[in-house]
Order: C-alpha cells, then structure tokens, then sequence
C-alpha cells in the first residue's frame, strides 16, 4: 500500500474514539450544506428572489456537502494528502473500529455493505409490516392517506437499494478478489467511495420525511414528482447519489475480474458467482446513468424550471417512463444475477456435484445482459405509448426466458442425483429454484401483453416483483449469508436456528404472496391505502401471513448475534468445497493469502476421477513474481470442459 | 438412475394432470363483463394451461431429488460425475425456445390483435383524470357532470381518456381494460359490456385510477353502472344538461364568493333566502389542483353517484369559475368539491 506511512492515533479505545471518522464526516459535511446553501441564498437574494427556497438550497447545499463529508470521512487522508505531497496517514486499527472508517481492505468494505444493507432490510421490512397493518382494514385504515404513501414509498426504495447492494456490494466485494486468488479489487480506494456514498443516500431518504417526504413510490413518475412535496427533491439526489456508488462499483469488479485473476484462473474455471458478478457489473455500469440522468431531468424540472417532463409546457411525461426502465429493468438483473450465481455455487457444494453445464449457465447469464437493455417498455404496455410499441416489446421479453431457462437447466442438473447436503445454504438455495420458478412463470403472463392489460398496476404485478427479488434474490442473499459466515467471522452460525429461520421463512412468504395473485385477478390494484370492502378477507389472510414472515427474521437475528459471540470456531473448510476462499483461515488474513495462489483446475470437479484441485497456494516467488498477482507467464493448462 | 427418471416421470405425469384438471374445473377468474375481457380471460387460462407442465416438471426434480437424494449427515462420497456437456444442453435449449416462440404467437400476438381492435363505436365517453376523481362527458349526448360512469349494455363504447394533471390510470376490473391517462395525450380504450350490473352489486364495476397520482390515489374511483338500452335513454334524458336559463332573476340575488384553497372551501355554510337567485364565484387559489363546486340533495345522495343539482366543471387552478342558479325548494342541501369531498364540503341552506 503506498500511501501508508505513519498512524496517527486518533482513535483512542472508546466508542467515541471510533466514531471520529463519521464525526468528522457529519461535521464537514454539515459544513459544506451550510456553505452551499448559504452561497444559494446570497445569489438568489442577489438576483431579487427569496433567499431561502427548500428545493434549490437543499439540492445545492447538499452537493457540496457530499464533497464535504466525504472528504471528512477520509477521502482527505487517502487521497488529498497525497495528492498534494503531505504526510499521509496509515490505515486506521485492526479491531471493530476499522468498521467505521475509510478503509480500503475489500473484506471490511464487504461487511460494511452487508451490515448497512441488513440494517436497511430489516428497517424496510417494518415498513411492510406497518403497510399489511393498513391494509387489514379496508375502509378505515390507521394511518391517513398521505402516509400511507409515503411509508409504501420509503419501502419501496430502501427495499430497491438493498437488492442493488446488498449481495454485490457485500459478498461481491467480500469474495470476488478471493475467489479469482487476488489480494484485493483492482481499485481499493475507489471501493472505499463506493460504499461512503451510500450513507448520506440513506440519510437523504429519512429526512426527507421532514420536508413532506415523497408520495409518487420509487417509480416517481412525473408529473407527480414535479409537483409534489419538497421531500421528492430529497429523493432524486438520493438516487442521483446512489447511482454513482453502483456504476463506480461495476467499473471495479469489471477490471478486477479482467486483470487479477491468479495465474491459471482462465475464464473457463471462474467461479459461477464472480461469472454473476462480472455480468451484473456490465449491467451497472453501462445503465444506471439512465435512472440517475432521469432524476436529473426531474430536479431540474423543479427547480430550474426546465420542463422535460410538464406536457402544459410542451414536455413529455412519457419520456421519463422510457429513460427510467432503460435502466430500471435491467436493474432487476442486477438483483437477479448474483442471486442465481450464489445459487449454482452452493448448490454444486452441497449437491457434492460438478455444476450441471457450467458453460451454458455462463451464456445464460451474458443472455440475459445482452437481452436484458431491450425490454424495457414491457413496463409501459398500459402507459398509452404508441400501440405499434406493443408487439416488439412482448417479443424480447418473452425471448429473455430462454437464457433464464439455461439457469434452470444448470440448477435443476446439479441437484439431480446429488449427495444433497440439506444444510441451511442449501435449503436457501433450493428455495430459490422453486421461488424464483413461480416468479418467472407468473412473469409471462405480464409478458404477455392481453393479459398484462388487466394485471398491470394490480397485486398481481405485486406478488410477481416479491416472487423474482426476495424468492431469487433475498433467498439466496441469506444462503450466501449461512454459506460463508464460518469464512467472514470464523465461527460456525446455529443450525437449527438457520433450519428454523429457513422453514418459517419459505412457508410464510409462499402463504403471504400467492394470494396476492389472487386479489390482482380480483380487483385490487397497488398502491392504495384503501380498497373495496369484499377484498378484506383475502388482506386479513395476506397481511397474518406477512406478520409470520416479519417474525421469521427474528430467528435470524437471534443467530447471527448468538453465534458471532458464541458460536463454535470454524475450520478453514467447514462444507469441503473445492473454491479458493476454504483454502485460507476463517477469516482470512489480511490481503488474503500467505502465499500467492495458483489454480490448476476446475472449482466444481467433485467426484471427478483423477481431477486436480481447484487451486492450491505456491511457495512464495515459484513461477509468480514476488509483488502483483496477475498472471505471470503462460498458466497451467486447462482441462477442456 | 433409472427408477429415479421413473419416480421422477411419474411424478411429473401426476402433478401434470392433478395441475389441468385444478387449471381448467376450478374457476379463479372474477366475473367477465365485456368482450375484451373474455379475449383477455381466454389468452390467460390458456397460458395456465401451458404453464403447469413447466411448473410440475419442476416441482417433480426439487421434490425427487429433496426425498431421495438426501445425504444423512454430512456426505462420505461425491455424487456421479455428470458435467451435463453432449445433447442435452442442446435439447433443453431448443425445447424452451419453441415453448417461448409458441407462448409469444399463441396467445401472446394472436389475442393482442383481437384486444387492439378499435371498431367505429355506438358511444362515445370521454374520460378527464384529475386529482382525484373522474371527469365523464357524453359528448354526443349533451351529458356532463355525472358521477357514475352509465353505459348500455351490448353497444359498442370508446373511451376518450386524457388527463388534467398528473398521470392516471384507467381501469374497470370488470371490463379487465385499462390505459393510462396521460396530460398532453388521448389514449384510447374501445369494448363492448356483455352483462348488466351495477358496483353496488359487484366492487368491480369501478372506474378504478390504477396509476399512483398522489394523496387520495386510492379513492379515485367512480361507479359503473351497465344497463339496458332503455334505461340507457331514459338516464341520458335525465341527465342532459338542459339548455342555460336566460332572462332576468325571479327573486332577489344573493352574491357568494367562496376560496378553494389548500385543499379547503373558507365558507363551509351558506343561508340563502326561498325564491333567491344565487350567483356564485369559486375562486380555485390552488396551482394545478382542480377543484369544483356542486350541489346535492344530501352528503349521501352525491357518495351514491347521483347526479348534483347543479354545479361547476372540474378546471385546473388557479381559475375564477361563475355560476347562476335559483335556490331551490327550502331545506339543507350539501355542497362540495367533486375531487377533494374528503375536506372540501359544506352545507346549503335555503329558508
């Protein structure tokens, strides 16, 4: 690391003492609102108008406190010290403090994304709780219209932000280097930004609720979110903010996994989940500008008085509609895609089994990026787009099942006359098959343009989304969680808590959203606080079964927090699996491996006669230079597969 | 491995057949009111039927493999070696490819031609969204201002649909169509209602907006009523706006100026005197938020979808609307805003 040079001790022991890095963040970051705000005022009362508008103050003052707060929380320490020739400091502690604070170790980076996006779950998951509260009632709910919205908002974005993040930003950043045998991403400090930008996003969405919050979901179509409360402004720098940590994100996975990979880690013995990461990352970088440039156009609707999107001065809401799904329908891969690479990676696992046509799995997945930029307005079949739109749109969405199919494929194969381990993971992970099968079959009805006429905008829709993002994704995130806890905290998690968490949690999501379906057909759309009196029976059901499912977490919190504290140490390789990260101590060390690794064979060869190891750790300096990993000189041949 | 293919199979067959007859003998589907919407209902239960052989196929590995495949404790040996290189990768592929290309003619383009279909209609109904309520004209009928969407049955209806500010979304669970309603646009929603009913008998009969627009999103919703052709004439007869009084005022002239603003009328009660001739000023102070004023027998009268007594168009703030009517027959009426009756509402008394 060549910014290291000496440790200042600002840490001290105590709690305040690990806190000073996001002080000092607050503080400057408080301090840049405060400057940007006020310069706003001054040149809005220079130019006649009143000094304080909520809309464009905010949005100014806040840019320049990002850069305050970022800078605050270390960026000055790790990039501009050095930049202009000062003595430069050294990574902060070796113990829990290290959690808080600008570091570029991509392990710690991983736990911080993971935790933060726990967090995040479980707030987002009151909110639901308190949205089937409301709807147990049908004409007289708890909560008054306004805020029935902006709950059913919040928790539609923080849930969003947490599928983004929550797998690639945690365990991308946590096992992708190891698994490819590197010692950290490509762009450390960069990884850092990535996940610093990510508090202030968080912080923008609470206090927006102080200005009003936002009624217009995560979807915020204009001309609504032209035209309504103050906190909608809050929101558009939130994803504007967002965004940028989640583009920079993919650029670093991307040229990691081009450049760092250990010699004879060729392409064809990558591990399924970094082959999910690598396409996830093409997915982020190339389309998340669209839903950030769309916010753009809306705050600049507001307070520039641009009109990209008010039709009364010649704008176009529709327009806004075709930028914002451009990106926010391949982002539903982006939460998909690491999901189905966990998935296939513990399934072979624990099905002790080579992964089922491991090659068209990848082209399944490098399918569904290639296909996935071209289905956007499936979303917009009811929005009175020109009808011509219709046909083509219902064509490549119902192509996209073909590649998803070749995920099937994979799957099912693997687990077909394995030796099927029924640990937690792999219970999560079979889960998925089956969730994410009602989720993707219900999706061709939405394909399906006739049918989609009626279902658009109704539970249906609702319990479809719920199927592909918690049964694909949530279910795997947690089959990743038990998968590698021993590896992250070097103890063992509880079993039956983990088999009593996965149980609970399967029965009462698939009791909670089928009869969503049910009430779609039937006539209720989304996004009321209040519907028809006949379609009370049905919410009581629904909204009992999701007060189980809210429950079921309990056993999971319970878990990690008992076995983090108490849990049995864990071997290097508790599950036997063949992938580099069992090949280190639990936890690993620092930087990753005592001695660079070299990889001599396939990760999933199991019961393979005559295979070699996936990889094995070389004597320091034999065939490899002695600093940088990347491969040096021709790799050891590769099996043909 | 082959008794388990056999186990699998059979399974698979069971699951299949118990899946068709559950698909096609039990009905999930809500009552059908128009023609588009059995098109609709058709294209679904055939994608059900084409779907539970996928689903059990599925169904029949996961619960194979869960039964018999499971290790007891942790596995001693590795499971056969099977790479799934060869045909079968191919024959996967090319199976699900002609399933998808089969779904997306059959019912997929197939019944969206037929749903499409815009044929030279009987009626015309244009149809204004707005925060939060419903505008309905018959335009060729003279009718205006009603606030339940009346149609006849078997006749062939057009549905003119924009929007006067935000977007909206055009729904009738019932007729199982829908449109957005968009501000700068007219979308277009043409079918034939193929049975009677009213929603008080059936919550789908609504004109239901199903596109988030703010606040009170969810009570944007009006009464759909289809009827015979001869209750359709004499409901038309009712409500055609009759030609605007002229002349000179009867009795004396009361002079009311109300302020619509923040959601709020600032008078919530007007006296006026029999036999008066009442000339009224709304002054809708709210930015883009339409407002209205209109006059009913009672509170309860305007909630069932009768039509007012009289009243002003829905229009976009901020706007200054007029109206001149003579007080009716002494007693208490109620007034209020068609789109905000929540807040915005108060009580006509004639002595």
């Amino acid at each position: 690391m060549t910014h290291a040079a000496e440790r200042p001790d600002h840490n001290g022991g105590s709690l305040l003492g690990g806190t000073y890095w996001l002080l000092r963040g607050a503080v400057w970051g408080i301090t840049g609102f405060g400057v940007g705000a006020g310069l706003t005022a001054i040149a809005r009362a220079a130019a006649g108008e009143d000094a304080w508008w909520l809309p464009m103050n905010f949005t100014l003052g806040y840019v320049v406190g990002l850069i305050g707060w970022l800078l605050g929380v270390g960026m000055w320490e790790r990039w501009g010290r050095e930049w202009f020739g000062l003595r430069t400091t050294e990574e902060g502690s070796e113990d829990w403090r290290r959690y808080l604070t600008f570091t570029t170790d991509h392990k710690v980076i991983g736990v911080q994304y993971l935790v933060t996006f726990l967090l995040l779950f479980l707030f987002a998951g009151l909110l639901a709780m308190v949205i089937r509260l409301q709807l147990l009632e049908p004409q007289d709910p708890v909560l008054s219209d306004g805020t029935y919205n902006r709950v059913m908002s919040l928790h539609g974005i923080i849930m969003i932000a947490v599928a983004v993040a929550s797998v690639v930003g945690g365990f991308g950043n946590y096992f992708v280097p190891i698994l490819i045998g590197a010692r950290d991403v490509a762009f450390p400090r960069m990884n850092a930004l990535s996940f610093w930008l990510v508090p202030p996003v968080a912080v923008l969405l609470l206090a927006s609720q102080a200005a009003g919050g936002w009624d217009s979901g995560w979807t915020a179509y204009p001309p609504l979110s032209v035209r309504n409360a103050a906190g909608q402004v809050f929101f558009n720098l939130a994803i504007i903010t967002f965004g940028l940590s989640s583009i920079l994100g993919g650029l670093n996975f991307l040229v990691t996994i081009f450049l760092m990979r250990a010699p004879g880690m060729t392409w064809g013995r990558l591990p399924i989940f970094v082959w999910s990461m690598f396409a996830t990352s093409w997915l982020a970088l190339t389309f998340t500008q669209f839903f950030a440039a769309a916010m753009l156009m809306i705050t600049l609707d507001r307070i520039a008085g641009t009109s990209f999107f008010v039709a009364e001065e010649g704008g176009k809401p529709l327009l806004y509609q075709h930028i914002f799904w451009f990106y926010s329908h391949p982002a539903v891969y982006i939460f998909v895609l690491p999901g189905f690479g966990i998935t296939l990676e513990v399934l072979a696992h624990f099905a002790r089994k080579p992964l089922f046509a491991y090659r068209w799995a990848v082209g399944g997945f490098l399918g569904i990026v290639a296909i996935s930029g071209i289905v956007w307005a499936h979303h917009m079949f009811v929005s009175g787009m020109d009808n011509k739109l219709l046909a083509p749109f219902l064509v490549t969405t119902e192509i996209i099942s073909v590649p998803t199919g070749l995920v099937f494929l994979s799957a099912l194969g693997t687990i077909w006359m394995g030796r099927l381990w029924l640990k937690t993971p792999m219970l999560f992970a079979m889960g998925v098959v089956f969730n994410f099968l009602i989720g993707g079959i219900t999706g061709i009805f939405l394909a399906d343009v006739p049918t989609d006429i009626n279902l658009s905008d109704t539970y249906f829709v609702v319990a479809h989304f719920h199927y592909t993002i918690i049964g694909g994704e949530i279910f795997a995130l947690f089959a990743a969680i038990y998968y590698w806890f021993p590896k992250i905290t070097g103890r063992m998690y509880n079993e039956r808590l983990g088999q009593l968490h996965f149980w609970t949690m399967l029965i009462a999501f698939n009791v909670t959203f089928i009869p969503m379906f049910w009430a779609g057909l039937h006539g209720m759309n989304r996004r009321i606080a209040i519907y028809p009196e006949d379609l009370q029976a049905i919410n009581v059901f629904i909204s009992s079964a999701g007060f189980v499912l809210g429950a079921s977490f309990l056993f999971f919190v319970a878990n990690m927090a008992y076995s983090l504290v108490r849990g049995p140490r864990a071997a290097a390789d508790p599950w036997r699996a063949r992938t580099l990260e069992w090949r280190v101590t639990s936890p690993p060390p620092v930087e990753n491996f005592p001695a660079p690794p070299v990889v001599t064979g396939h990760p999933y060869d199991y019961g393979v006669p005559g295979a070699a190891a996936h990889g094995v750790l070389a004597i320091a300096g034999a065939s490899v230079e002695a600093d940088g990993w990347r491969p040096a000189g021709p790799a050891p041949e590769e099996s043909k597969r | 491995m082959k008794r388990d293919l056999a186990i699998m199979s059979l399974l698979w067959l069971a699951l299949t057949v118990a899946g068709e007859y559950l698909a096609t003998q039990v009905d999930i589907y809500p009552a059908v009111m128009s023609d588009k919407g059995e098109e609709i209902t058709d294209a679904f239960r055939l994608l059900v039927v084409m779907a539970v052989p996928v689903f059990t196929m599925v169904i029949a590995v996961l619960v194979v493999s869960f039964i018999f495949h499971r290790a007891r404790g942790e596995p001693q040996e590795d499971g056969p070696p099977i790479q799934g290189r060869g045909p079968f990768p191919v024959a996967w592929f090319a199976v699900t490819a002609a399933l998808t290309l089969t779904v997306m003619i059959y019912p997929g383009l197939t019944s969206l031609a037929k749903v499409l279909d815009d044929p030279a209609p009987d009626l015309v109904v244009k149809v204004d969204g707005l925060q939060w309520t419903w505008s309905l004209t018959y335009p060729d009928l003279n009718v205006t201002g009603v606030r339940e969407l009346v149609l006849p049955v078997d006749r062939t209806v057009r549905f003119e649909i924009t929007s006067r500010d935000v977007l909206h979304s055009f729904w009738i669970p019932a007729f199982l169509m829908k449109i957005d309603a968009v501000p700068g646009r007219t979308t277009v929603v043409t079918l034939k209602p193929t049975e009677t009913g009213s929603y008080q008998e059936d919550s789908t009969l609504r004109l239901q907006c199903a596109e988030l627009c703010g606040l009170s999103h969810s009570r944007m919703s009006v009464p759909v009523r289809v009827v015979t052709q001869a209750e359709f004439d004499s409901w038309v007869q009712e409500n055609a706006r009759a030609p605007q009084p002229t002349g000179t005022p009867a009795g004396p002239v009361v002079e009311f100026a109300l302020v619509a603003y923040n959601l709020l009328f600032d008078v919530t009660e007007m006296n006026v005197p029999a036999g008066s001739t009442v000339k009224l000023t709304v002054d809708n102070q709210d930015k883009g938020v339409s407002h209205n004023w209109a006059l009913y027998e009672s509170e309860e009268a305007a909630k069932s979808g009768e039509a007012p007594i009289v009243g002003t168009p829905l229009e976009v703030g901020p706007i200054k609307q007029e109206l001149t009517f003579e007080a009716p027959d002494p007693g208490a009426y109620f007034f209020r805003c068609d789109a905000h009756p929540a807040t915005m509402k108060g009580t006509l008394t004639v002595e």
